[in-house]
């Protein structure tokens, strides 16, 4: 995964780890070069469509006519979403008992949530 | 659905669905070692599933495979994947699931007549039994992930195969893939897939994209628009029979008299003339003990299909001898006069 730098709005140098200003020409993972996916529209491997993800989305827009799916999601995918928007909620509600000085209640809530993450 | 009404025009259905491992490269980039890992990941993960059969390709003789492949369990490009290659076939061979194709899961049912919503609902629960066990490629924005970015999304084709002579022999058929069917994101194509052309008046209606509709929609789409194929064959065999009965009489009389007489039959001229036969039938020219001859046949007479049925070891010569006699012979036993 190749880093870029940049400079962010308070004129910091820093390092993204995003593929964000200059694309990548060959993928990290598999090695499959941006312009034979260009030429086939074929990836090499899962990460590719992060990787050259500008190409990849121009790619299928303008084949696949949408940006966006709205089919079918595995369960374990939608498990884990429903555990993310859990984990948000209590965080919330954590940071409110902290707030109002009831430790105890801010306790069980971040022992839900270490059980959520797997932590415990 | 008027299913019966269309039986002389919709073949089979067939819903597929393609799939990956996530943090595995697709296969076209596994090394030999890797791709049977995966192989055999997904091996373990189909085993435990009542009535399926597992053949990898290494161990799969090349005549069982092609058999396969004309089938339609398997395609070619599987059938040359020797090393890493497997196939998962139920009893009844109306699921296959292909691994280490273009994707790792090709996974697909077919059935009889008009019944994508049937075929669907199988191979989702075999997918979500194999999504239980697996880890799939999955986005949040671009969906199922696959090798080629045309089946992104839902990674799944619905396609029914028709029987159109009328609309064919009208000159039709080019007007309606371009002007109706291209535009709704739909694709005609030829028995055998990409590139084949439509012998026998044979044509595979499906989905041209998989992102943006869910598998439901998606399913809807194609099917309307194979009832409007259906309706629009009826009437043009309606318009053929009222305007030219007679040149339609004579492509099913020349139609039987090669396929009576010829000494040699290849598999290109069999489905041509056998298609002319079928469109005797549907308009009632000729007729048989059993309308299905036709189909029966078209299954019988492939090459590899015909060769170890009647466990003949024959040259392409001899085979088309083989062939043109046990054609004639057929016919002429189930014929009605």
């Amino acid at each position: 995964m190749g880093s870029n730098w940049f400079y962010n709005e308070q004129n910091t140098l820093e390092i993204s780890s995003k593929y964000d200003d200059e694309q990548e020409t060959v993928c990290p993972y598999c090695k499959t070069e941006k312009a034979d996916f260009l030429d086939t529209m074929f990836l090499g491997c899962p990460h590719c469509y992060e990787v050259f993800s500008e190409d990849v989305a121009r790619a299928i827009e303008n084949y696949q006519g949408a940006s966006e799916h709205v089919g079918k999601v595995p369960e374990k995918v939608l498990n884990k979403e429903s555990i993310r928007l859990e984990i948000e909620k209590l965080e919330k509600l954590k940071a409110q008992a902290v707030i109002k000085e009831d430790y105890m209640l801010a306790e069980v809530y971040l022992q839900k949530i270490k059980s959520l993450k797997g932590e415990k | 659905m008027r299913d019966n009404e269309y039986g002389s025009i919709v073949i089979s259905s067939r819903i597929r669905l393609a799939r990956n491992l996530a943090k595995e490269l697709f296969p076209t980039r596994l090394s030999k070692e890797k791709g049977m890992q995966v192989r055999n990941k997904i091996i373990s993960a189909v085993e435990p599933i009542d009535n399926f059969k597992i053949y990898p390709m290494n161990v799969l003789a090349e005549t069982d495979a092609m058999v396969m492949h004309e089938k339609h369990l398997i395609s070619h490009n599987l059938v040359e994947n020797k090393d890493t290659g497997a196939v998962c076939v139920n009893q009844d061979e109306s699921i296959s699931i292909m691994i280490n194709e273009e994707d790792h899961i090709r996974a697909q049912c077919l059935m009889k007549g008009l019944s994508l919503e049937k075929a669907f609902d199988a191979i989702n629960k075999i997918d979500n039994t194999l999504a239980s066990k697996l880890n799939f490629a999955f986005d949040k924005k671009w969906g199922y992930l696959t090798s080629c970015i045309t089946n992104v999304g839902t990674g799944m084709r619905a396609s029914v195969m028709l029987f159109l002579p009328a609309l064919t022999l009208s000159g039709q058929m080019e007007d309606i893939i371009n002007n109706s069917l291209k535009p709704k994101r739909l694709t005609a194509r030829g028995v055998f897939g990409e590139g084949s052309g439509a012998e026998g008046y044979v044509y595979q209606i499906s989905n041209s994209t998989s992102l943006g509709n869910s598998e439901r929609e998606i399913i809807s789409l194609v099917k309307e628009n194979v009832i409007r194929l259906c309706e629009l064959e009826i009437e043009a065999r309606k318009r053929l029979v009222k305007e030219k009965l007679s040149t339609a009489r004579d492509i099913v009389q020349r139609s039987w008299g090669i396929l009576t007489n010829c000494y040699r039959l290849n598999y290109e001229d069999l489905l041509k003339y056998l298609g002319q036969l079928k469109l005797g039938i549907a308009i009632g020219l000729i007729r048989f003990k059993d309308n299905y001859i036709i189909d029966r046949l078209t299954q019988t007479c492939l090459p590899y299909y015909l060769s170890k049925t009647f466990n003949l070891s024959l040259g392409e010569e001899d085979l088309e001898i083989y062939r043109a006699e046990y054609v004639s012979q057929e016919l002429k036993r189930e014929r009605i006069k």
